[in-house]
């Protein structure tokens, strides 16, 4: 029999977040007409193209279609970038209980298709430790978080109180980029660059500074999920070992070269070319990268993805198809 | 046959001297805790200074010890700052004194041309200039005070670069924005930020048609193309699926990927496969990063030597040689 397969990293949205977002996203976020056809809006972030909402981000029934054709057993959603870090903590929290609260009715109502991962309030603390827990409750496997949040970095100390709430529950936390700090510096308004580049700077990013940091260190349970099979972080595995042991800088808060790190966190399988898949899987190990598809972004894929996952040698295809996910998160 | 480095650098210390004086408050010299000399830049380490920076009878001497035949030299710091005058004044002596080095050791060092990119006019002429004194190719870094590669003030420079078929080293800088990537913790711009940096110059390139633009340009990606081959699947997926991907171009990115050239700055030997693989094994050539602090002219070097032997040569060195029209009888 074959594994069944899981998409860990694959989105829904909700059309109460998305009018929430046009009302209250602005100056930064700013949903306006789109270029890319077919889809009539797009968020923009400081003016550039940033994320475009598709019809199947609103709508369970053409997701379950499309599994079903795909031959993805389950899927384990989440939102997606600018997530719910705008608006203020009043509007934060209720964007955030609007999408748990929609995932969760969603997974009562498709029980062996769908599991959700919560989005929290990272930006108040406590209002998101609160989110996280009514979250559990309601039946969430895991947690996202974007790789920086309106520019600040996971690792600073105001994220530390999530960080032990997460840690002590054990749960899964898939880390999504989002446009990364600099962006408006970097100018990436032209030819969608925040998304063919800039999303994989920003988890690259995120999870250097982290193994850096000694971030791993001091929460013992944690298992973070490296979107899009890591950013560029498996084809930079040896510049980082060799900066951390030719650079003091990179010494200064951990005894563990990055290389242990990399295998410590987990992956998903968002990549496009069997070559980056099999890196991946060499960096992180088989029993660290899990099938994951961008569905229903314009460049998600289902299919592809999976087929790259099929055509895996037979031991490496069961794990990274379902077994990894149905492990890591209690499925 | 004969081992040719392409990434490879020196600096002059008078050159760097004026860096220092002239790029306040953007580029500081300080010292660190463990006794390093240190640039930084917006706060941020930016390189650590080694002595063979400044000393070709160092270099040889490395060289000689890992089996390396010549160098293709490249200044690596900050070079674009000061006035018209002092920049050009500035650049003209960086590249004399690699002039110099050539001149000095005819069988084991070539150099690229610095250009003042920033005073387009003033690159056009230092770059005939360097061209008589000997320059093989021209360097150039992946962002020019912040500002693209791509922008029309640059396509003179790009039009008398192009009309010499000569090759040029796209090498990275700290990207814009260093302060708020937080960059000035664990030496992150060495570390991730100059794999942005020469990752966007060179997606942008494509995306923009530059490529197009210029039929004889010679773009060599540094450090194994960034990023570029471990993310050539989704640029070309961001090109199937996103108009804006597509509005100047229609050759999606992974054949522009195969018209660039790379070297082997990586320190992984997948990496070095993949590079190999996504570029095209004629199109990479061994470099060393030497003598930064995470240079390793040795350890590049085993890794390109144990590559399958008709790849081997062609990284070696062959593939440069032709590249560079370097005679290696």
């Amino acid at each position: 029999m074959t594994t069944p397969s899981i998409d860990v990293h694959t989105h829904m949205l909700n059309k109460q977040w998305f009018e929430l977002l046009r009302q209250h996203g602005k100056p930064r976020y700013e949903v306006k007409r789109s270029l890319d056809y077919p889809a009539p809006e797009g968020i923009h972030l400081d003016g550039a193209p940033f994320m475009t909402p598709q019809e199947g981000h609103f709508d369970y029934e053409e997701r379950i279609k499309r599994m079903n054709e795909a031959k993805v057993d389950l899927a384990i959603v989440s939102l997606t970038c600018p997530n719910v870090y705008w608006g203020g903590e009043a509007i934060s929290l209720e964007a955030a209980k609007i999408v748990n609260d929609d995932m969760a009715r969603a997974q009562k109502q498709y029980p062996d298709r769908i599991r959700w991962i919560a989005s929290l309030p990272w930006e108040y603390p406590n209002a998101a430790i609160n989110e996280l827990k009514r979250s559990v409750a309601q039946g969430a496997v895991g947690v996202m978080v974007l790789a920086s949040i309106n520019g600040a970095s996971l690792t600073e100390e105001r994220f530390a109180p999530v960080w032990k709430a997460i840690d002590d529950l054990a749960l899964p936390v898939l880390v999504h980029p989002t446009a990364p700090p600099g962006t408006p510096h970097m100018d990436m308004r032209q030819f969608n660059l925040i998304a063919s580049i800039g999303f994989m700077f920003d988890t690259s990013l995120c999870f250097a500074r982290m193994f850096f940091d000694g971030f791993f260190d001091r929460y013992p349970n944690m298992k973070l999920i490296a979107s899009h099979a890591g950013g560029t972080l498996p084809y930079l595995a040896g510049r980082l070992e060799i900066c951390f042991q030719n650079m003091v800088a990179c010494r200064t808060k951990t005894q563990r070269p990055p290389s242990e790190y990399l295998r410590h966190i987990y992956y998903d399988s968002v990549t496009f070319t069997p070559e980056a898949l099999a890196m991946a899987i060499k960096v992180g190990g088989a029993e660290h990268v899990l099938y994951g598809s961008d569905y229903p972004h314009n460049i998600g894929d289902m299919k592809g993805c999976l087929a790259r996952v099929d055509a895996l040698p037979d031991a490496q295809r069961k794990a990274v198809r379902g077994e990894n996910a149905k492990r890591i998160f209690k499925i | 046959m004969a081992v040719i480095d392409v990434h490879t650098h020196m600096i002059s210390a008078a050159f760097l001297d004026r860096a220092i004086a002239e790029g306040r408050p953007h580029y500081l010299r300080t010292r660190t805790k463990a006794g390093l000399d240190v640039i930084t830049y917006d706060g941020a380490p930016y390189m650590t200074l080694t002595p063979p920076m400044f000393d070709y009878e160092l270099r040889l001497r490395d060289m000689d010890a890992a089996g390396v035949d010549i160098a293709v030299v490249s200044v690596s710091g900050p070079t674009y700052w000061g006035s018209p005058e002092v920049s050009a004044a500035a650049i003209r002596l960086q590249n004399d004194d690699m002039a110099a080095g050539q001149a000095a050791h005819p069988k084991r060092i070539r150099f690229l041309a610095s250009l003042p990119w920033q005073y387009p006019a003033l690159a056009v002429e230092e770059l005939k200039r360097a061209c008589d004194r000997g320059a093989v190719g021209v360097m150039v870094l992946a962002n020019i005070l912040g500002r693209h590669l791509t922008d029309a003030e640059f396509a003179p420079v790009w039009r008398e670069i192009d009309r010499r078929f000569l090759p040029v080293l796209v090498h990275p800088t700290a990207p814009p924005g260093v302060k708020e990537l937080g960059f000035e913790v664990y030496n992150l711009t060495a570390a991730i930020g100059f794999m942005v940096d020469t990752t966007a110059a060179i997606a942008r390139m494509i995306f923009d048609g530059f490529l197009d633009r210029y039929p004889h340009l010679k773009i060599i990606a540094a450090h194994a193309g960034a990023t570029l081959p471990y993310l050539a699947g989704r640029l070309d997926i961001c090109f199937d699926t996103m108009p804006a991907c597509r509005e100047k171009i229609s050759t999606p990115p992974s054949r522009y990927l195969k018209r660039l050239w790379y070297d082997t700055v990586t320190y992984q030997q997948e990496s070095l496969a993949l590079c190999l693989q996504v570029g095209g094994t004629d199109k990479v050539m061994y470099g060393s990063d030497y003598p930064h602090n995470i240079g390793d002219m040795t350890g590049i070097l085993a890794r390109v030597d144990a590559l399958p032997a008709a790849e081997r040569e062609a990284v070696r060195g062959t593939n440069a040689a032709r590249l560079f029209a370097i005679d290696v009888a």
